[in-house]
């Protein structure tokens, strides 16, 4: 091995490492040391290392490019964390960190050989070649996965830490914090409001930090007046992803004490736009070559990292960025071997090397030997932010670079080297002015306009006379776009989807402008003209994590819910409501409620508390029957239908008082039915006195059925449940098990005799233990939910959302003596009148039964005549314990529902069976004998 | 209906949604939870509190004696709470009968009605300096001192569940009550408590640690 | 996020509303004409520009609001509570439907 190019050079003032603390590393299972402050790639650097990683196409081996967290180059794997931004990441004690794209190594990609089929991979490539035959797709897929960009994503189960999220309400906030940036977040926070200073790097500073001693000593300077304020909270190693309607700004804090990421979402008063500008690639042969980069990654890595990036060094310059860094290389041991100065129109031709620089030949020929070539072409100001606020940038062909247009809103403003040119103390003054205006227009002052920074001229580079790398993330060559616009891709959005220009991990930060400048070379446009691409949200990458962490995500449980879990409860997600579904053998807790008694627990079903004059009057705007007669005591089934006729819910509400009553709605219909409650009289009838409160888990609800339920509950309550005192459809309030106000009412879902009571809920659990605990000789047991939806498919009892479904009026779901059409006004009366009119010519509810007894035909299984001519569906399907035949419901068309009509069921094997229509929906007691019992 | 057995059964327990590990004791009918913390931060299940709910129509003259909307205040010991436009909650330790007791809910303009929702919310109160920074992890409604001062009521979505909190501080420390309905009650406890391990969020009543005077109760 | 100053709550999170459909439209239940009622059911005028409609705040008030809104620019001029005359002081009758 020849001896290695980067090295450390002497301690200096302004660096971040701290000599006196060594950290362990691996590389590629390679023990390394490194200092603390380091990142990956100045740590991988000192020690010699300048391949970083392979490229996304041709797999051609990379190095540092910028040095910065938009460094193309330096993704790498750390432990199980993919896509690492490795010049931006702090090395930490023990890191195993590994490259990625390489395979089966760095040295020895197989998949280099893509660089020899480089003219099949072409722009577009892609698109073209794996498009037809269709049935290929999934076969294509496993190729391609296997050549894509990045590295995997970690085992299930793995994990970085702790990731989090939180909200905040920040007066001004500023995204940067270089010299403008600090200035402003300081003044503002001198007026007193409340300031949010967000850095993507780990300290505040930009540019200061690495631009010598003067700017050193600016920097000293800003950082003792933002710790002066406590109402500047400053987030390092944080950046603003995006910006969203009404100033909803999202910020990503990366490498917080509590969590490994944490998104925060800010509501801003004025938001600050000061990200500096980024240095630009230039476009030539061999760009990408390690040893090539920018003037701000050597000083980068050479005033922060004390790392000295190359020997012998040619540096093209057309700015002071370049300028500067000549003498801080020549100051750091680096054999300056050429300076070539742009701005006198002097270029050079291609960087000549195998896997890493060798030479530099110039324009006129000559070859320079050399193993670090610097370039200062020009700077891209990252306008990403302003984009979202509604920005489209104007190209200035004097300065060479972006700047905002006047589509601003008032609650963004910007500053710094994104809107000019000047000096530090310019720069800060600039930057002082627009926080004190932020402030001031955050607290509701009327906008003022600040004067704005001057702008400087720069020659206007992106490429020399021959064709290099582009876009480094992507691998798109300035040749692709000379293709892309061949083959009619000649606008800046379809130029950029055609080669993918702008689409890789820099995201446009690097390459976009060059982009543009070469299509519109090609088009013989100017880039005024051309203009650019839109950047949209993420700024930055979001890691899955932290877009997941601190997940919301409510979980409703009765009061017994625990008790169901200690008795082995098979638990049933219902929405956000978790329920017992069985405990065991739901076919034998059917059986016991048609035998015995058993009890369910049906808290879940909404329970809505009715107060007031008007409440009938609402009963009879949302219900489809009537409610003017319901005697205090009394329980009556309603249907609601939505103002289109369709089955929204249904349920009983009982008559407490004169103005009092309960309403019950499906466990998943609740809050639905309350808002429409409120809907109708908020916006139609504000007259109305009706007072609404929902119950739901106020009251455990639990369900008594079985022949023995009346002997159950009658040892524990003071009620008379005798039939003559309390019948069918009746509500009793008193005690149950030494618990006052509780309700029951009769009813029957099930079809069995059965109580269903309401008791204060922080009592249900009582209630429910002692029921099993005095009913042991009555055989009772607890059944789930599945023990219910079998007992009512025998009983013929619809459940809405299964039964029915969006499409589904009254008249269809077998509920029509239930719309009273003479009513005034009722929710959907106009539709259901129609379709009343209509006389059965529509589908209906039908009860089948299969020929074959075994077979339960699954839900949802298409039923047809003939071959193919679909004319129905089954909606309910089970095996039914009480008659050992399997029983189903279904939808067929109107025809068909006759009984005795004879379908075909279609299986999901494709093989066919046959049923036939019933009478009646009810399976077992069609007379209703059990319920009335 | 005559019964041949002896039916009995134990006295009824009124149990909170909230469980959280600790020695349960039965305090006046309901099963408590006996720890306390003197931590940087506080997390308490009071569930067992008596909480109606009284709704009046614009024109009805209860609610001059009620605070206005989006604040609370002591009546003695009962907390008055202005949840909505037409709405108010009543937190309080006495039977729902003598809550509302001495408010001229009936007669009058317009209608005026109660319910009684002990058992129908999840009350829980945290408590400590930085409980504003723990709900601002849950929740997105501004809670600077500007916007949510002492005795501010408001209903928003924490961690999901809608959920009415009230700014209500103790002896001079941060201190929110928040209630939602009671099956979520479990949820949102633990929502809290988790957010608050940065914070050093302890669960139990707050118990004062540097104050020597008795609790005068 | 949009942020919708609710007149009972402040300023909150649309993601704590409902859209609950453009106001102003007029619910006749005597019609003959399905016609009629299905343009009132489904049809919106959805212009550019402004346009009133009605929110129901789901994790706040729970109240009925009516706004308007640019769907150009999601900038409301206007929130007041459902039914209320509008900034042009004419008086909104319409169902929130």
């Amino acid at each position: 091995m020849s001896k290695p190019v980067s090295s450390r050079i002497n301690s200096q003032s302004g660096e971040v490492i701290d000599r006196t603390k060594p950290i362990n590393f691996t590389w590629n299972g390679q023990p390394l040391t490194a200092y603390e402050g380091d990142t990956i790639v100045s740590a991988l650097m000192a020690s010699g290392v300048q391949v970083i990683s392979r490229s996304f196409k041709y797999h051609r081996p990379r190095g540092v490019l910028s040095a910065s967290y938009v460094d193309p180059n330096c993704s790498v794997t750390v432990s199980d964390e993919p896509n690492v931004r490795g010049a931006h990441r702090r090395l930490r004690e023990g890191d195993d960190v590994r490259a990625q794209n390489a395979w089966p190594s760095l040295k020895l990609d197989v998949r280099a050989v893509n660089q020899l089929v480089g003219r099949f991979l072409g722009p577009g490539f892609y698109y073209k070649t794996f498009i037809k035959p269709q049935f290929l797709w999934p076969s294509y897929q496993k190729v391609l996965s296997r050549f894509a960009p990045g590295g995997s994503p970690p085992a299930p189960g793995g994990g970085h830490g702790n990731f989090d999220k939180r909200y905040t309400h920040p007066d001004v906030l500023v995204a940067g914090a270089g010299p403008a940036g600090i200035a402003a977040a300081i003044e503002a926070a001198r007026a007193g409001v409340k300031v949010m200073l967000v850095e993507e790097e780990y300290e505040i500073g930009g540019h200061l930090r690495y631009g010598g001693p003067e700017a050193l000593a600016a920097l000293a300077a800003l950082r003792a007046e933002v710790n002066s304020y406590h109402n500047i909270e400053v987030l390092t190693d944080s950046v603003v992803t995006g910006r969203y309607d009404d100033n909803w700004v999202a910020v990503v804090q990366r490498s917080g004490v509590w969590s490994h990421e944490r998104l925060i979402k800010a509501r801003v008063g004025t938001l600050v736009v000061a990200p500096g500008l980024i240095e630009r690639p230039y476009v030539f042969a061999g760009n990408d070559l390690p040893g090539v980069m920018l003037s701000t990654a050597a000083m980068r890595l050479l005033e922060l990292h004390a790392v000295r990036p190359g020997t012998r060094a040619v540096i093209l310059t057309a700015n002071t960025s370049g300028d500067e860094a000549v003498e801080r290389l020549r100051s750091a041991g680096v054999e300056i071997a050429l300076v070539i100065d742009a701005r006198t129109g002097v270029t050079l031709r291609r960087a000549i090397g195998r896997g890493r620089l060798k030479a530099v030949e110039c324009a006129d020929g000559t070859k320079i030997p050399a193993d670090l070539l610097i370039t200062a072409t020009g700077w891209t100001a990252p306008t990403s932010l302003l984009n979202m606020a509604g920005d489209r940038p104007i190209w200035d062909p004097v300065a060479a670079r972006f700047f905002p247009s006047e589509l601003i809103p008032p609650s963004v403003m910007a500053t710094g080297g994104i809107v000019g040119d000047g000096t530090i103390d310019q720069l800060i003054k600039h930057g002082r002015a627009v926080g004190a205006e932020a402030a001031a227009r955050a607290t509701g002052a009327t906008p003022t306009p600040v004067p704005p920074l001057t702008r400087e001229a720069h020659p206007a580079l992106f490429h020399g006379p021959t064709t290099g790398f582009l876009d480094f993330s992507e691998d798109v060559k300035s040749k692709d776009i000379m293709a892309a616009v061949k083959e009619g891709y000649d606008s800046a959005e379809l130029a950029k989807r055609f080669t993918t220009s702008g689409m890789g991990t820099s995201q446009g930060k690097l390459e976009n402008v060059n982009a543009m400048a070469i299509l519109a070379e090609a088009t013989g446009r100017d880039l005024e003209s051309t203009g650019t691409t839109i950047w949209r949200p993420p700024y930055a990458p979001i890691s899955l994590g932290a877009l997941a962490g601190r997940a919301f995500d409510p979980v409703r449980i009765s009061p017994m819910q625990p008790w169901h879990v200690e008795h082995g409860a098979v638990p049933l997600i219902a929405g956000q409501w978790i329920r017992p579904e069985h405990y065991g053998d739901p076919s034998a807790e059917a059986q016991n409620v048609r035998t015995h008694v058993g009890i369910i627990d049906v808290t879940p079903l909404g329970k809505i508390d009715l107060q007031g004059p008007d409440v009938v009057k609402l009963l009879n705007l949302v219900y489809t029957n009537n409610w003017d007669n319901l005697q205090i005591g009394s329980v009556r089934y309603g249907v609601m239908c939505a103002e289109d006729g369709v089955v929204m819910d249904d349920g009983v509400t009982a008559r407490l008082g004169t103005n009092h009553y309960l309403m019950t709605t499906t466990s998943s219909g609740a809050a639905t039915v309350w808002e429409t409650l409120e809907m109708w009289l908020q916006t139609s009838h504000p007259d109305w006195s009706v007072n609404v409160t929902p119950v739901t888990t106020a009251m455990a609800s639990i369900n008594i059925a079985g022949p023995n339920s009346r002997e159950l509950l009658g040892r524990l309550t003071d009620i008379d449940l005798s039939p003559e005192a309390f019948g069918y459809m009746k509500v009793r309030t008193g005690s149950i098990a030494g618990v006052p106000d509780c309700v029951v009412w009769r009813i029957g879902f099930t079809g069995e005799l059965s109580y269903e009571i309401h008791v204060p809920a922080s009592f249900g659990l009582h209630v429910w233990e002692t029921l099993l605990s005095v009913g042991a000789d009555l055989g009772v047991s607890p059944f789930g939910v599945e023990a219910q939806r079998i007992l009512r498919l025998e009983k013929g009892h619809l459940i809405v959302g299964q039964d029915t479904d969006g499409l589904t009026k009254a008249y269809e779901a077998g509920l029509g003596p239930l719309v009273k059409l003479g009513k005034d006004d009722f929710s959907g009366l106009p539709e259901l009148r129609w379709q009343e009119s209509l006389a059965g010519a529509h589908s209906q509810l039908v009860a089948i039964e299969t020929t074959d007894p075994q077979l339960v035909p699954p839900e949802a299984s298409q039923l047809v005549v003939g071959m193919a001519e679909i004319v129905g569906r089954i909606t309910s399907s089970r095996m039914s314990p009480t008659l050992k035949r399997s029983i189903a419901l279904a939808r067929v068309s109107g025809e068909l529902s006759v009984p005795g009509s004879r379908l075909t069921i279609v299986l999901p094997n494709g093989s066919r069976a046959e049923a036939v229509v019933r009478e009646n929906l009810s399976f077992i007691d069609p007379e209703g004998v059990r319920l009335h019992g | 209906m005559a019964n041949h057995h002896p039916i009995t059964w134990s006295d009824p327990v009124a149990r909170s949604p909230i469980s959280m590990p600790g020695t349960y004791v039965v305090v006046d009918g309901w099963e408590q939870c006996d720890l306390t913390s003197n931590a940087a931060m506080t997390l308490a299940d009071e569930s067992h509190r008596t909480k109606v709910v009284l709704r009046a129509t614009p024109n009805h003259s209860v609610r001059e004696w009620l605070p206005p909307l989006r604040s609370s205040r002591y009546s003695g010991e009962i907390l008055q709470v202005g949840s909505g436009p037409a709405e108010w909650y009543l937190i309080g330790a006495e039977p729902p009968e003598l809550m509302v007791e001495g408010l001229p809910i009936e007669g009058g303009e317009g209608f005026a009605s109660w319910v009684d929702v002990t058992h129908g919310r999840a009350l829980m109160r945290v408590t400590g300096v930085d409980t504003d920074s723990m709900l601002s992890k849950l929740c997105a409604v501004n809670l600077a001192e500007g916007t949510t001062p002492n005795s501010a009521a408001f209903r928003t979505s924490i961690a999901g569940v809608t959920t009415d909190v009230i700014r209500d501080d103790q002896d001079g420390l941060r201190s929110y009550l928040l209630h939602c309905e009671r099956s979520s009650g479990q949820y949102l406890f633990e929502a809290l408590l988790d957010a608050g391990t940065e914070f050093g969020c302890e669960l139990g009543r707050r118990v004062a640690t540097s104050s020597p005077v008795a609790d005068s109760n | 996020m949009i942020l919708i100053d609710c007149p009972y709550c402040g300023p909150r999170n649309s993601t704590e509303f409902r859209h609950a459909g453009e106001a102003g439209k007029k619910r006749d239940v005597t019609t003959n004409d399905p016609a009629v009622w299905r343009r009132y059911l489904y049809q919106q005028d959805n212009p550019l520009g402004w346009v009133r409609e009605n929110w129901f705040h789901t994790a706040g008030c729970r109240q009925f609001l009516c706004a308007e809104r640019n769907t150009q620019t999601n900038e409301f001029r206007w929130v007041a509570p459902a039914g209320s005359p509008g900034p042009d002081g004419a008086s909104d009758n319409g169902s929130a439907r």
